[in-house]
């Protein structure tokens, strides 16, 4: 019997997903709604095997991309599966989470009940199972070997890059250059400079020639491997 | 906003729009209206030029016989931007490469119109100044800054330039006198004013447009969502609530079993899948991946198993609605007959050029003669509205292999991959 975490804000489909594991494969699943939540329920439980998290997560400010990102670095002997309806909505978010992060297989919320026991047996016993068909075609077949977590380090080199990300994470989708100098007290020039350095690195996540609403769009979504850069540089210049 | 701000935003506009624009953001019709204003205030800048070196008597020599041809080389090389944004070419300039040569054009232009004609100088002011505030109007909507023609004037007239102007009246004055140098120094500190007065005026003007236009979109957007709000409460009552509602009976009545009920439910799940589908289509910009989602799911709830799905890279394919559709209804008609043949493994493959889409669904139901389709059914129409020869039926081994050509244009929408 294994311990398992199931991270999903739909209570009512998480407890029925978790009693169904229990009663078909006898495991004991821990399950958390919030993703606060996640990094004491990780340390309460030292011995989790599996952690299923959903990536959607609307009412918080975050996602399953928070969670997971979490979880890997706390804990990375724990496996990670993605539970997700894999639609348009969390597209990017899944393509993030399988190149950046060892992910072990991806469930559609939407798969025959024995389909997703299936899988999560196989990852528990053999580390890995195939990605749901329906949402295959979603995530590629190769990952890219440039694209790693360590590599975000290079989108934050020193505070002003730090202080354009930060502006980028709390701005509104559709981001203005003049908004970005406000929020950072940087010149318009500046930012646009700022911008121009990291086309190159940008390229690597997939981002050509990005946007400001694409970079904001972007920082967002992996605000949890930004971040930690963030502060760092933020610290530094201080 | 402090002097050094003010500053930063002055370079802004100078460089132009093409600095700060973002690939994806759309052109509005202002835009391109003010674009079109701009040229076509260069263009009277420069007949300007022409019309006054023409009548000039005795005919001008030495530096001011240039005056047009430089001139004209200036104004054209301040239109190329209007000029390509206008025919949509968006590509991003570089910040400093621009504030150079673009500040070097509009400083030959003004000496060109200064030597040529120095004293009919506030007649061409006009047209400069309208072309200086469409480009101003342009670049400031690009930055996101809010035009306000008052703070406008007020930030040149406590600039270096409008200091500088006041410098270089002062010193004529002192040089030439009171009698020779006042006039002359007052008519062009009063032509400096009157050009950065339409500048704002102008900018102000097109803005004020754009507003006008954006809130009547805006007024539209909100009337199509409203309706469109409507439409899925209507939908919501009439399809799905009614649907749980007669399973919701049949079970209190005893008339459905456990098997019978999850049954309905997958169907209830496939169609609003499918609905959810045809929302995705009428986006305008479905991809291949997200088309074929619901089929593979639905052979899949079916306890068929899958055997093959397209790559990322083929299913990242972004088409339009109405290739999207036909890939939709081929898609459906292929899985349906697959299923309906009592297929226990159906496979997906999609491969896609410059021109067409192939969409092939494998099974092992037996064979199966493209032939013998009777007439009206869901396939013979299929392959009467993609083209003849444009379905194939193939034996395998074990079944069939069906494939549809689906040929789509080189529309914007057609043909991108989908970005992260």
């Amino acid at each position: 019997m294994a311990k398992l975490l199931l991270v999903d804000d739909t209570t009512a489909l998480t407890d029925l997903f978790a009693a169904a594991i229990s009663d078909h494969l006898g495991h004991d699943v821990i399950t958390t709604n919030a993703l606060a939540e996640v990094g004491g329920v990780i340390a309460a439980h030292p011995d989790i095997a599996l952690a299923l998290v959903d990536l959607s997560f609307p009412q918080e400010r975050g996602s399953g991309l928070d969670a997971l990102a979490e979880i890997h670095a706390t804990a990375p002997r724990i496996a990670l599966a993605i539970v997700t309806q894999g639609d348009e909505w969390v597209a990017q978010l899944l393509r993030d989470a399988w190149e950046l992060l060892p992910i072990a297989t991806v469930i559609s919320k939407t798969a025959p009940l024995q389909f997703q026991l299936d899988a999560i047996q196989q990852v528990l016993r053999t580390g890995t199972s195939p990605v749901d068909p329906a949402i295959q075609p979603l995530v590629p077949a190769q990952k890219s070997m440039m694209r790693t977590i360590a590599r975000f380090s290079e989108l934050v080199p020193h505070a002003g890059h730090a202080k354009l990300w930060m502006a980028l994470m709390d701005t509104t989708p559709s981001a203005t250059y003049k908004q970005i100098a406000d929020a950072t007290g940087l010149k318009l020039n500046t930012i646009k400079n700022y911008r121009a350095s990291l086309l190159g690195e940008l390229a690597l996540h997939g981002l050509n020639d990005p946007g400001l609403s694409e970079m904001r769009d972007f920082a967002v979504r992996c605000r949890p491997f930004l971040f930690p850069h963030i502060s760092s540089a933020l610290a530094r210049s201080r | 906003m402090s002097q050094s701000g003010e500053a930063g935003v002055a370079l802004a506009l100078v460089a132009g729009e093409r600095v700060w624009i973002d690939s994806e953001e759309p052109l509005g019709t202002i835009e391109r209206l003010s674009a079109l204003l701009e040229l076509a205030a260069l263009a009277a800048v420069i007949s300007s030029l022409w019309l006054m070196s023409s009548a000039r008597w005795p005919t001008p020599t030495g530096l001011a016989r240039l005056a047009p041809h430089a001139g004209t080389i200036a104004g054209l090389a301040l239109a190329t931007r209007p000029l390509t944004l206008i025919v949509g070419v968006r590509r991003v300039a570089r910040l400093w490469p621009s504030v150079l040569w673009r500040s070097a054009a509009a400083i030959m232009l003004v000496a060109s119109l200064v030597a040529n004609a120095p004293e009919w100088g506030a007649v061409s002011t006009w047209p400069l100044g309208v072309a200086f505030g469409a480009e101003a109007a342009l670049c400031a909507w690009r930055l996101g800054i809010t035009v306000n023609p008052f703070r406008w004037w007020l930030s040149f007239v406590t600039s270096p330039l409008h200091l500088g102007a006041v410098g270089a009246m002062i010193a004529a004055v002192v040089r030439l006198g009171w009698r020779d140098g006042l006039g002359d120094a007052i008519a062009y500190f009063a032509i400096l004013h009157l050009l950065v007065i339409i500048i704002v005026v102008c900018a102000w003007v097109l803005d004020w447009m754009r507003a006008q236009q954006r809130s009547a979109e805006q007024d539209h957007e909100e009337r199509v969502i409203a309706a469109e709000h409507r439409r899925s409460a209507h939908w919501l009552h009439d399809d799905v609530s009614s649907q749980i509602r007669i399973i919701s009976l049949k079970v209190q009545n005893e008339l459905f079993g456990h098997a019978e009920v999850v049954s309905l439910l997958d169907d209830l799940d496939h169609q609003l899948r499918l609905r959810q589908l045809d929302e995705l289509l009428d986006s305008g910009t479905p991809r291949l991946a997200e088309i074929i989602q619901p089929y593979v799911r639905n052979a899949q709830t079916h306890g068929v198993a899958i055997t093959a799905v397209p790559t990322f890279e083929d299913a990242s394919l972004v088409v339009d609605a109405d290739t999207g559709r036909l890939f939709a209804r081929a898609a459906s008609i292929f899985t349906t007959n697959a299923m309906h043949a009592g297929a226990t493994e159906i496979g997906f493959e999609v491969e896609h050029d410059p021109d067409e889409i192939r969409l092939s669904v494998s099974d092992d139901a037996g064979g199966f003669d493209l032939a013998t389709v009777p007439a009206g059914r869901a396939l013979w129409e299929l392959n009467l509205d993609l083209g003849e020869g444009r379905v194939t039926s193939q034996r395998s081994s074990r079944g069939t292999i069906m494939t549809a050509l689906i040929a789509y244009d080189g529309s914007p929408t057609n043909g991108q991959t989908a970005s992260r």
